[in-house]
């Protein structure tokens, strides 16, 4: 009887154990995602820089101030690539976006450290945002269908698809 | 005065009583409860509190840091991961050690072993590496080149002119940033900075559940509700009583 309540209370330690280390999963570095979108061009960094009105419209996007006055992207062509990051309930979400003629072309998670909500990986969720476009109005001209239990990680994402655009959209006038 | 009205009374006289003293701590729990069951909207996690009377009671004491690394204007002091830039808390709950912190174009740059942070003057964000984005880590040391930056980590040194592209640096010996004793007009601002703090979510935690008034504080706690489960009993049972003696109509 002892044995068996001991063994029950190390197998429920243990599945605490693996769930808390869980919790911060690298899906892709950085590198690996560039090499993934510049296969043979390697590409030299740029930086794209927020002014006032810049950084009051990213955030109008964000619901927050912007979390850095200088973004890095990668650029060929007509494409660009832009990592990413931004909360969804407690921890920031690493994502990678490649924005292709003011469309998205790819979403990648890169990392993510939430606790709950890492169905957002799933090509399935991702492949939603490919061709998806900037309104106007800084919003997306297509719905993104959430995902139940993952409504901020959702929510976090389709802020920085739209973050990934407006940049893009920048990017281009510069 | 019958057996029955007695014990009416008596039960009366001390749900009254006890209902009073227990009132106090009905609306401790409720009012504690309450802001609890709103921790996001009061953004309670996000405010501290520096009260000293309350830190002294929690037994907290802070690390003052004697020593920084000095810009052109300003200073940069760390402890407890916690990092204090001319007197304003510039990040909390830092948990790479610092190797250096520069003066460099219109920002400050500040290097952990992992990370190479860009902030302007007034504590800003411009831009932080890590990983890929750095020519290598960890990072030992962080210096000038004239106008350029120097990163001097496992793989050797590396500098650059606008922290995206970084080259291999084999030039004359940079200057590197060196951690120094602050002056002592500056210690004052850093006491301040590096007072000990606790959220006021935890607070409230530790009032609705009894720790902060020590360790028997939970057990008041318990015993605060045990009473008003019996004060419940007591409310029903006398208020059934008196509704019974009532003139039926």
């Amino acid at each position: 009887m002892v044995k068996n309540t001991i063994a029950t209370l190390a197998c429920v330690l243990l599945l605490m154990i693996s769930s808390s280390a869980q919790a911060i999963q690298q899906y892709l570095t950085s590198e690996q995602f560039l090499a993934e979108v510049y296969s043979n061009e390697p590409s030299k960094p740029q930086a794209l820089w927020l002014n006032k009105e810049t950084a009051k419209q990213v955030e109008k996007i964000l619901g927050h101030a912007p979390n850095q006055m200088r973004q890095r992207y990668w650029k060929i062509g007509n494409s660009s690539a832009w990592i990413l990051e931004e909360i969804g309930k407690e921890e920031p979400i690493t994502a990678g976006f490649v924005v292709a003629d003011g469309k998205i072309a790819q979403a990648r998670i890169l990392t993510y450290r939430e606790s709950r909500g890492w169905e957002v990986r799933y090509p399935a969720f991702l492949k939603q945002f490919q061709g998806v476009q900037l309104q106007a109005d800084d919003y997306l001209n297509q719905h993104i269908d959430g995902i139940s239990g993952a409504t901020l990680s959702v929510n976090a994402m389709v802020r920085m698809a739209r973050l990934a655009l407006y940049f893009d959209k920048l990017s281009r006038a510069e | 005065m019958s057996y029955r009205t007695k014990i009416l009374r008596f039960v009366r006289h001390w749900h009254a009583r006890v209902g009073v003293i227990t009132a106090l701590f009905l609306l401790l729990l409720a009012i504690s409860g309450l802001a609890l069951n709103h921790t996001d909207v009061l953004s309670l996690a996000k405010r501290d509190v520096k009260a000293t009377w309350l830190m002294h009671w929690y037994g907290l004491k802070s690390t003052i840091p004697t020593q920084g690394y000095f810009f052109k204007e300003g200073y940069l002091a760390a402890a407890d991961g916690r990092w204090v830039m001319d007197g304003h808390l510039l990040r909390e709950g830092a948990d790479q050690p610092l190797v250096g912190a520069v003066t460099w174009a219109e920002t400050r740059a500040i290097a952990s072993v992992e990370t190479l942070y860009l902030y302007t003057p007034q504590g800003q964000l411009v831009d932080k590496l890590s990983d890929a984005e750095l020519p290598g880590k960890p990072i030992k040391q962080l210096g000038l080149a004239g106008d350029k930056l120097v990163l001097e980590t496992v793989r050797g040194s590396f500098v650059s002119i606008d922290a995206l592209t970084w080259l291999q640096y084999n030039g004359e010996q940079p200057i590197w940033s060196k951690w120094q004793t602050l002056p002592s007009n500056d210690l004052s601002e850093v006491k301040k900075a590096f007072a000990p703090s606790l959220p006021l979510e935890r607070i409230i935690l530790d009032l609705h559940s009894g720790r902060i008034f020590g360790r028997y504080g939970p057990l008041l706690m318990d015993l605060a509700a045990l009473v008003l489960i019996v004060l419940s009993i007591s409310g029903v049972w006398i208020y059934l009583r008196i509704v019974r003696k009532l003139p039926q109509h």
